[in-house]
């Protein structure tokens, strides 16, 4: 069976989610009137964590509106993942056959927050079955039970996108574009990068600052087989391993420069640049 | 004959000889024995009356006569009269030399010397009894070195001696050579022996290589020149003398090298290509040498001669790797794609990276920012090998790349404006430049160091470097101030440079440094710095001078630090306008659609505002194009006002770069060599071809039936490329997932749904495809097809037959079809019905005449559309020149690669064998050009295309042959069956 990637959080802990703009005002305001949500942004530019950092304001915070165990529904989606996949499935127990919830319809159903990561990637039945969703019904038809079951008042769906594949057929439908309010992301300028990669890794300021310097620059490198340049993930891994004790160099080339680019060139232009920036 | 009647006949004869002589018979009387004296009386009259002026002579010997009676003996006055008798008989000038001479060695003790040039003139005035400008030149010679220098003399005789047989004018002209120079005779002895001739050409150059070659070294390569004075000498010679090489030390070098060549040939050569070789590194060029020798002393590997000469002039690809490899030499070539990356990478956009084109030994260019009316170059130098590893070599090329870019980063271009206007206000420009360079540079450095923590140390290796490299002499004042800041700006503040009285100087340069050194300093501060310290560098300043204008001599400022280059504010401005001016063209072509029209017809590799008309493009483009065209001429024309000016040389650069096609540098195999020449071929992409807007509409008119047959056969094409699509309701093979959904819908009473199968499906074909048409001469001919040509009027020789033949022999030309036609038509046919398949596809010709002149004619791109300027283009296609097939074939699977598609094909249609002038170093074998070709097309293959050829030479299956695989070639015996071998061949290759 095709197991789709989900995952109901706890989120005890507060996530950390350093405002680049005024989108933490703005994804609040959306949640107030219960908006859909759509995240554009490049890969690893912090879509998720935003979506966890919200959940967890929003429900673990002092103003939380009730308990409940899983605020958030993450599927990432990929290109077999169909709408069975979202909305549940009779499974064989014995000589009997149960029904089990997809994590759009617990969601749904409990009031929680779901977030589909990379919608487009995933089959085209799947898109459809959120309009549904998203303008004033709220509602999710479950075909195969028969049942029609109207949203949870605290119920949201966000669902991220990325632009920048290149992949033409797999864009957004316009009839399923415009349920949504977007709310644009981009990797984080120098300074506030190497504020993110200092406290997610706890490398020095210093090295943090170098890596957001080598980021910045890499990402100008857009048009030699790396679609988006590197994320902030990425660095935030180089730093973890030099917090780990890696040698800078060692660690760009192995977080950054391997992880992006096959092209012998390119790595080597990255070797050379991260040597230029590393001392 | 007794003593009177000598003096009688004497004084019959002249006067003076009388009188001489009877001054000097008395001295005589008891020395010679009677008949002696007799006998020596009589040769003494035959002597004076000999000829015309012989009186002379006879004066000379009647003068020397007792001197030589009494040093050396009787008998020798009788021996020398009986010679200077025999010298007599035609010429008075011989013997009057000779008795002078003679006189002089006696009476100096010399007479074994006289009787050594006795032995030698013999043969000489045997031989050359009538010349008396030979004997005489040989005796003059003889004299003047017989007292200068025995060992000499010897030398010179023996010479004399192998030079006999030589033709005249050469032997005279070394006599004379001989008498009116000193010459290294020795050396020349040694060689005459094997060759005089040789030894006369090396005396003949011999005051060239004194001049040339310091003394020193000179003994090495004499001797190298006797080990080589069997063989032809002349070309060596010459190479001595046009060789660039100044010092002892490269000198000594050389003929060391020299010692290992057996040819002098391979020498002369290496003289020819002494300036660009490493000679202050002896031991590596030893090196490079001996591995040289072994690579063309290898038998197997062809032409020994022709590849030593390929290998000592560095242009066979093992020599340049090896030397490159044992100098540490790092080429800007191998490192491109990593600059350009670096570059890109500080996010400067139409930034371009180019090597200085000198393509000298080591770094001789500085590197700097260029403005062309294609956008923004930074030139950088050809390859360095500055320091002996290769790191050091690459250190030193990233701080240059660096430096150059920090322009950009620190705000130095943004600013340019500002700092041209600031620098006008100042009434010595050159030198204000000049200050604001020195300032600027060192807040890039000093930036640098602050933000690439990684580059500092190197930097500051290169800094340190630079520091010592500064001039060491004493110059005016202004030059020992800008000296003083040069050192101050690289971190080595040398107060040497000072007068003990200006250490204010130093004192405000510290202060003024300080500030550029904060990680903060930007542009106005270096402009700060530079309204303080102008006037203190500048004298003229305070005296109220006038406003200078003309470039800074070398004595007045310090040349510029090699890794900083020379900024020069003016053209950076200039570059900056252009820039804005491409931006706008950039921002006016944003749709889409728009863009690769431009880029199409514009062809941004050669971008030439001035060959586009606006009416080629778009209204709102077009506007742009003439404010940008306006905008260079302004410039171009600003900065040929002020030719004189640091910036002139703009202009020129502007103009170069409009009228120049985008050219590339390709390797060639030579099969003599076995070995490839690296960028030996220049290739100029075409785009302008004088355009036949109409041809295809004819082609098409004229070809419908086979146009609609070559569309048909080409539609049934099945898209490639299987992939698998899940959940269909037929297919090979089942859903896993499917069936168990299925299964458990079935379990739980629901309509199953039944879309469990997966499909192999074809997705749309990804093939490109390019068209290669050779454009040589001989594609002019008619076809056979074409009818019968007008027969030739035969006997009738009448004007009117004549006339007549000629106007039906023009019509018959003008009327038939060409093997250019058929290749056109071919491709049209192809181009058309591609449209309709949809495959990516371009066209392109290729022709030229020799390697640095290849052409290759881009009608139709990838990306392009088939409008009705590419058809224009496709139509314009004609006979040109050569067919040298290596390069164009190397460029077009270039351009096939980067399409990145699945199926990559070439398809060759040509005439004839590949043929070009320097093809070779025989015209007349095909070998060369031929395997060329073949290495072309492998490489080809290596790259994942597939190429295939067309031939409408019915000989072609010889050669095709040799090129490639049978498979991969064919003959058309008949022409009109072309298009549709093209269109099966295009099938075969793409589906």
């Amino acid at each position: 069976m095709n197991q789709s990637a989900t995952a109901g959080y706890a989120l005890m802990e507060e996530p950390y989610y350093l405002p680049l703009a005024d989108e933490v005002e703005l994804f609040m305001a959306a949640w107030e009137e219960r908006l859909p949500v759509l995240l554009k942004g490049p890969t690893g530019c912090g879509k998720t964590r935003f979506v966890e950092h919200l959940a967890h304001r929003i429900y673990r915070g002092e103003a939380a509106p009730r308990h409940l165990e899983q605020p958030l529904q993450t599927v990432a989606c990929h290109e077999d993942l169909s709408a069975t996949d979202l909305v549940g499935r009779y499974l064989l127990k014995g000589e009997e056959t149960i029904w089990q919830d997809g994590p759009l319809t617990k969601a749904v159903r409990e009031g929680a927050i779901c977030y589909l990561d990379e919608i487009v990637e995933a089959r085209k039945d799947s898109t459809v079955l959120i309009h549904s969703l998203t303008d004033h019904r709220r509602i999710l038809p479950i075909e195969k039970r028969g049942e029609i079951l109207a949203a949870h008042a605290d119920f949201l769906l966000v669902i991220s996108y990325n632009p920048g594949y290149q992949n033409v057929l797999k864009d957004l439908k316009p009839s399923t574009r415009q349920r949504f309010i977007a709310i644009e992301f981009d990797y984080p300028d120098e300074a506030r990068e190497a504020q993110i990669i200092s406290h997610e890794s706890g490398v020095d300021s210093g090295l943090a600052a170098d890596l957001a310097q080598l980021g910045a620059r890499i990402r100008h490198l857009k048009n030699h087989g790396m679609d988006e340049g590197v994320s902030t993930r990425l660095l935030v891994y180089a730093a973890q391993l030099m917090v780990q004790g890696v040698a800078a160099n060692r660690a760009c080339d192995a977080a950054i420069s391997r992880a992006l680019s096959d092209d012998l060139d390119v790595q080597t232009a990255l070797a050379e640049l991260t040597s230029a920036i590393f001392p | 004959m007794n003593a009177d009647q000598a003096a009688k006949a004497l004084a019959a004869i002249d006067q003076e000889t009388g009188s001489a002589f009877r001054l000097a018979a008395k001295p005589l009387v008891g020395a010679l024995k009677e008949a002696d004296a007799a006998h020596w009386h009589q040769q003494l009259v035959a002597i004076a009356g000999a000829g015309w002026r012989s009186h002379e002579a006879a004066l000379l010997l009647v003068q020397a006569a007792p001197e030589i009676t009494a040093k050396a003996s009787p008998a020798r006055l009788l021996e020398i009269t009986a010679m200077g008798g025999r010298l007599a008989g035609y010429s008075h000038e011989p013997a009057c030399l000779y008795f002078e001479g003679a006189a002089r060695l006696v009476g100096q003790g010399l007479d074994a010397s006289l009787q050594q040039i006795e032995a030698g003139l013999a043969p000489i005035h045997a031989k050359y009894q009538r010349a008396s400008g030979i004997v005489g030149a040989f005796l003059k010679a003889g004299f003047a070195l017989a007292e200068a220098e025995q060992d000499d003399l010897a030398c010179y005789l023996a010479i004399a001696a192998a030079a006999l047989p030589l033709p005249r004018d050469t032997l005279h002209s070394f006599l004379k050579q001989a008498a009116g120079e000193r010459l290294p005779l020795q050396v020349a002895a040694k060689m005459s022996g094997q060759s005089p001739r040789a030894a006369l050409a090396y005396l003949q150059a011999s005051q060239g290589i004194a001049a040339k070659v310091p003394g020193q070294a000179r003994p090495a390569l004499e001797a190298l020149l006797v080990r080589f004075a069997g063989t032809q000498l002349q070309p060596l010679l010459e190479a001595i003398a046009e060789c660039q090489v100044r010092t002892s030390a490269d000198w000594q070098t050389l003929a060391g090298l020299g010692q290992l060549l057996d040819d002098p040939r391979w020498f002369a050569c290496l003289l020819e290509q002494a300036a660009a070789l490493p000679l202050a590194q002896p031991r590596l060029v030893h090196g490079w040498l001996e591995a040289g020798l072994a690579h063309w002393g290898d038998k197997r590997r062809g032409d020994s001669h022709k590849a030593a000469l390929a290998y000592i002039r560095r242009e066979s690809l093992v020599s340049q790797q090896l030397l490159a490899e044992m100098r540490g030499q790092v080429s800007f070539e191998d490192w491109r794609p990593v600059f350009q990356l670096l570059a890109e990478s500080s996010g400067i956009k139409r930034l371009k990276l180019e090597a200085t084109a000198s393509g000298q030994a080591s770094y001789r260019g500085s590197p700097q920012l260029k403005a062309g009316a294609q956008g923004l170059a930074i030139q950088l130098p050809d390859s360095v090998a500055l320091f002996p590893s290769k790191e050091a070599n690459f250190s030193f090329y990233k701080v240059c790349l660096f430096h150059q870019l920090g322009y950009f980063e620190f705000g130095c271009f943004d600013g340019i404006a500002q700092v041209t206007a600031s620098l006008a206000g100042l009434g010595n420009r050159p030198l204000a430049e000049r200050l604001f360079a020195i300032l600027e540079d060192s807040r890039i450095d000093w930036q640098l160091a602050h933000r690439f923590r990684g580059l500092a140390p190197q930097l500051a290796q290169h800094k340190a470097l630079a520091a010592r490299a500064l001039p060491a002499k004493p110059g005016s004042r202004q030059f020992r101030l800008l000296c003083y800041l040069v050192s101050a700006s690289l971190d080595a503040a040398d107060p040497a440079w000072l007068a003990p009285d200006a250490t204010d100087f130093a004192s405000l340069v510290d202060e003024q440094l300080a500030k550029l050194r904060l990680p903060d300093a930007s542009l106005e501060d270096s402009l700060a710095a530079l309204m303080h310290l102008y006037p203190v560098v500048w004298d003229g300043a305070a005296e109220g001078q006038a406003d200078v204008d003309e470039a800074l001599m070398p004595e007045e400022a310090p040349p510029p630090v090699a890794f900083r280059g020379d900024l020069a504010a003016e053209q950076m401005e200039a570059a900056k306008r252009i820039d804005a001016l491409l931006e706008s063209l950039e921002e006016a072509t944003t749709s889409e659609a728009e863009a690769t029209a431009i880029s199409s017809q514009l062809a941004p590799e050669a971008l030439a505002p001035d060959e586009i008309s606006p009416g080629e493009v778009s209204e709102g483009v077009g506007l742009i194009i003439e404010a940008l065209r306006r905008e260079l001429a302004g410039l171009a024309e600003q900065t040929e006002a002020g030719a004189a000016k640091p910036g002139a040389p703009l202009a020129a650069r502007l103009g170069g770069a409009r009228n120049q096609a985008a050219t590339y540098l390709y390797d060639e195999w030579d099969d003599e060599i076995a070995d490839y020449r690296p960028r030996w071929v220049k290739l100029h992409e075409i785009r302008t071809l004088e355009e036949d807007a109409d041809y295809v509409a004819a082609t098409l008119d004229k070809h419908e039936a086979l146009a609609r047959r070559v569309r048909g056969q080409l539609a049934n094409l099945k898209p490639e490329l299987p992939s698998k699509v899940k959940g269909m309701t037929e297919g090979e093979e089942l859903d896993i997932e499917g069936c168990i959904s299925y299964l458990v819908d079935r379990k739980a009473g629901l309509s199953p749904a039944e879309k469990i199968y997966v499909q192999r499906r074809r997705r749309e074909r990804d093939v490109s495809t390019l068209f290669l048409l050779d454009m040589s001469a001989s594609t002019d001919d008619i076809m056979p097809d074409s009818g019968e040509p007008p027969a030739p009027p035969g006997d009738d020789d009448s004007d009117e037959a004549l006339v007549r033949y000629f106007e039906a022999r023009r019509e018959y030309e003008a009327g038939a079809r060409r093997i250019i036609d058929l290749e056109k038509e071919s491709v049209i046919l192809m181009a058309e019905a591609l449209e309709k398949l949809g495959d990516s596809y371009s066209v392109c010709g290729f022709s030229g005449y020799g390697r640095e002149q290849v052409e290759y004619y881009l009608c139709k791109d990838f990306k392009e559309a088939y409008n009705h300027q590419t058809k224009g283009r496709i139509g314009g296609i004609k006979p040109c020149r050569s067919t040298r097939m290596g390069a164009p074939i190397r460029h077009a699977t270039k351009s096939l690669v980067r399409t990145g598609s699945r199926v990559k094909a070439l398809i060759i249609i040509s005439d004839g064998y590949p043929q070009d002038h320097d093809y070779g170093s025989d015209r007349n074998t095909k070998d060369y050009g031929l395997k060329d070709t073949q290495r072309a097309l492998c490489e080809a293959r290596r790259q994942g295309v597939l190429s295939y050829c067309l031939t409408v030479d019915p000989s072609g299956q010889d050669y095709l042959r040799a090129m490639c695989p049978g498979s991969q070639y064919m003959v058309i015996q008949d022409l009109a069956q072309l298009p549709e071998e093209i269109s099966r061949v295009y099938r075969s290759l793409t589906n």
